[in-house]
């Protein structure tokens, strides 16, 4: 059996998902200067607007008709939902347009019940804001029929009767070979198909063939196999700015619950997180959120979300919000029941993400080495990765540290330093003064020679009156002191 | 790949109910965190849920700071370090220590003191430092005695080890207060760190032993 899972008003619902409209609306196709009514919805149909008529027309039928544009990065993310439900169904998907997707359910397990199983999956989509009809059948393209006419689920058993009540024009012949049929009188696919085969095709030609496998349960064509990168993201543009946060985060929370079930559609979690918040100088707002223990849980993703809103002060008001989450497997490594390094690290990734807020991302963080010598060269990494297995034998890989760690003083402090035969002899400045007692140096050190960044500069550890220890550099005679050990 | 990731995710449900019905308890050292410094191992160590004031030698709190680090990597935990005045300097540090250290660089006194509310409440971290080592007398006398007991309220139900670097004596009613002197010479800076420890001589005073003005005079 194949199932098709099909959207009905594909780009009216693309374009209606996260506004509340009620009441006939329309979405339109601006290609064009006058805005070409795309699809209308039921109540809208029912007053007579149609496909093809102007905006302009149809707002002189329905007063108060609601006016949307389509929305491309809406159809795109409805078309991955689609797609990602029917890939929790069957490995073997075809995308055959916009809004239906067909799914192989040969490899479903036996003694499923279709009906059950239909059911599941539009109540599943009605979990996203999305009103969908699915059919089951022998065939793709019949269950593709059956989809378009379910209401909401219909499963075809016998597909003779279930074609001969259809209408003609839900095969979709080309308009010509409509026009022929329609001067024979025939209206429904019945009589089409109780016309003789040979004959048929020998007056009609290869058309009409094609025509008649649609509707044979015998012709189980293989699958146009879709294979999607997978990707859970949702956007969404406002149609003014806004100036308070209120409407992103309800906006957020929505887009995380139907993210969080598409991962938990998948056995997935999220590890990372995207915010982008476009502004209206054309420049963004972008944010990346490392989740310490990587979740499916919206409430938890969403509370890192508000914790970064909450402090948040931008240049410019947003015109819209995109989310996107990085999907991983759960973690595999087991640690002990009872225990973790940390004790809850979504709390601590909050946490991060206050201080964050309150510091600035460049003054929180892991410090690590950079790959020069250079002098107060380091970076901050993001936080901590998970640790690794506890080795036996730590210590002895870590190489012993030796002397005392230096204090620097960001920036360096300005010295006037007295010199006699190449060495320092005595120092005055803001933070100390005297004569050098003892010294160790000159070390000299240099690097990027090889291009603009070059530097150099010779350092000297020096001790004062009273045990105080400090670190001085000279580059062009001019002195500084760069940090103390003691004071 | 269904069943498979369907039962990683069923684990990890599990774990979460768990953590939910029996919240994790603080990291237990018996009351006392012991870093493996002998001098201040001999003085009983840190203790937890309380703060510790380390007042004196800047150089005896950059070798305490070794021994907690050390202390991390051994028994796989991290530290909060809060640096007020951003002075830490990670080149003097091996890789394995430095990921052992969450650097919140401050710049101020008033917020690290936020930043050390913040890390407190958390209390995912099983060892704080707050570093006011470089930081300006008349700085250090702004901030407001209430602080350190809301610290102390904050501390009591978390058990972390809450250590407040300072030149001179300046929480009131601190737990544990601990002088430390150092006789380190130039020759100091290319010891073992290991070997630096036992120049270090610390003074312990319980809560009321002694009177700032003595402990001002011994540090």
């Amino acid at each position: 059996m194949f199932g098709c899972i099909f959207l009905p008003q594909f780009q009216l619902q693309a374009a209606l998902r996260w506004h509340d409209v009620r009441g006939p609306a329309v979405v339109v196709n601006e290609t064009t200067l006058k805005g070409i009514v795309a699809e209308a919805s039921e109540e809208a149909a029912a007053r007579g607007i149609v496909a093809g008529m102007t905006s302009a027309q149809a707002m002189a039928r329905v007063r108060g008709l609601v006016i949307r544009s389509r929305s491309p990065a809406q159809e795109y993310c409805l078309n991955q939902i689609l797609v990602q439900i029917a890939l929790a169904l069957s490995p073997d998907v075809e995308l055959c347009c916009d809004g239906a997707c067909i799914a192989d359910l040969r490899c479903v397990r036996k003694g499923t019940c279709w009906q059950q199983l239909a059911d599941e999956q539009v109540a599943h989509l009605r979990t996203h804001g999305l009103s969908a009809m699915m059919g089951v059948a022998a065939t793709p393209d019949l269950a593709f029929l059956a989809a378009r006419g379910a209401r909401p689920s219909a499963v075809i058993y016998n597909p003779g009767a279930f074609a001969s009540s259809l209408p003609i024009e839900t095969l979709e012949p080309p308009d010509e070979f409509l026009r022929i049929l329609h001067g024979w009188g025939i209206r429904r696919v019945g009589e089409f198909l109780a016309l003789p085969k040979m004959e048929t095709i020998e007056r009609l030609g290869p058309t009409a063939e094609a025509l008649r496998r649609k509707v044979s349960g015998r012709n189980k064509r293989l699958l146009r196999l879709f294979r999607p990168v997978p990707e859970y993201a949702e956007a969404f543009d406002f149609d003014c700015e806004i100036e308070t946060i209120e409407p992103l985060l309800f906006l957020l929370r929505r887009f995380l619950e139907g993210l969080c079930g598409r991962l938990r559609t998948v056995y997935r979690v999220a590890q990372r997180m995207v915010l982008r918040l476009p502004l209206e100088n054309g420049a963004s707002h972008d944010r990346n959120f490392s989740i310490p223990a990587p979740t499916a849980d919206e409430e938890v993703l969403f509370r890192i979300l508000h914790t970064h809103l909450e402090d948040l002060k931008l240049p410019e008001r947003p015109i819209g919000v995109r989310l996107s989450l990085q999907a991983v497997a759960p973690a595999r490594d087991q640690l002990q029941l009872f225990e973790s390094a940390l004790r809850d690290p979504n709390r601590f990734g909050e946490t991060l993400a206050k201080l964050k807020a309150f510091l600035g991302n460049e003054h929180v963080g892991v410090p690590a080495r950079s790959n020069t010598h250079r002098p107060d060269s380091y970076v901050l990494e993001e936080c901590f990765t998970r640790p690794k297995q506890k080795r036996e034998d730590t210590r002895e890989a870590i190489a012993p540290l030796r002397g005392l760690p230096l204090r620097r003083f960001r920036p360096a402090i300005s010295s006037l330093v007295c010199v006699q035969d190449g060495r320092p002899i005595s120092l005055k400045s803001s933070v100390a003064r005297g004569a050098i007692h003892s010294y160790v140096g000159p070390y000299r050190l240099s690097g990027n020679w090889w291009d603009r960044e070059s530097w150099q500069q010779e350092e000297w550890d020096v001790a004062l009156a009273k045990g105080r220890l400090y670190r001085l550099s000279c580059h062009d005679t001019i002195w500084k002191i760069e940090g103390c050990y003691e004071t | 790949m269904q069943p498979h990731d369907s039962r990683l995710v069923q684990l990890e449900a599990l774990r979460s109910l768990v953590a939910e019905k029996f919240p994790p308890s603080p990291r237990r050292w018996n009351g006392r965190l012991l870093t493996g410094c002998r001098p201040f191992d001999q003085k009983g160590g840190f203790l937890q849920g309380a703060i510790t004031e380390v007042c004196g030698s800047g150089a005896g709190a950059s070798l305490l700071l070794t021994a907690m680090v050390d202390a991390a990597v051994r028994d796989g935990f991290f530290i909060g370090f809060i640096d007020a005045v951003n002075s830490f300097e990670p080149s003097d540090w091996a890789d394995e220590h430095l990921r052992r250290i969450l650097w919140v660089i401050c710049g101020a006194t008033a917020p690290a003191i936020r930043a050390a509310d913040i890390l407190l409440r958390d209390g995912n971290l099983p060892v704080v430092i707050l570093d006011l080592q470089m930081v300006p007398a008349a700085q250090l006398r702004r901030i407001p005695v209430s602080t350190w007991h809301r610290f102390q309220r904050v501390l009591e139900p978390t058990g972390t080890v809450f250590v407040v670097l300072s030149p001179q004596p300046l929480v009131e009613s601190v737990p544990v207060r601990m002088a430390i002197r150092t006789d380190l010479s130039l020759e100091a800076i290319h010891l073992p760190r290991v070997a630096l420890w036992e120049h270090l001589q610390v003074q312990v005073f319980e809560r009321g032993a002694a009177p700032l003005e003595v402990l001002q005079k011994s540090a």
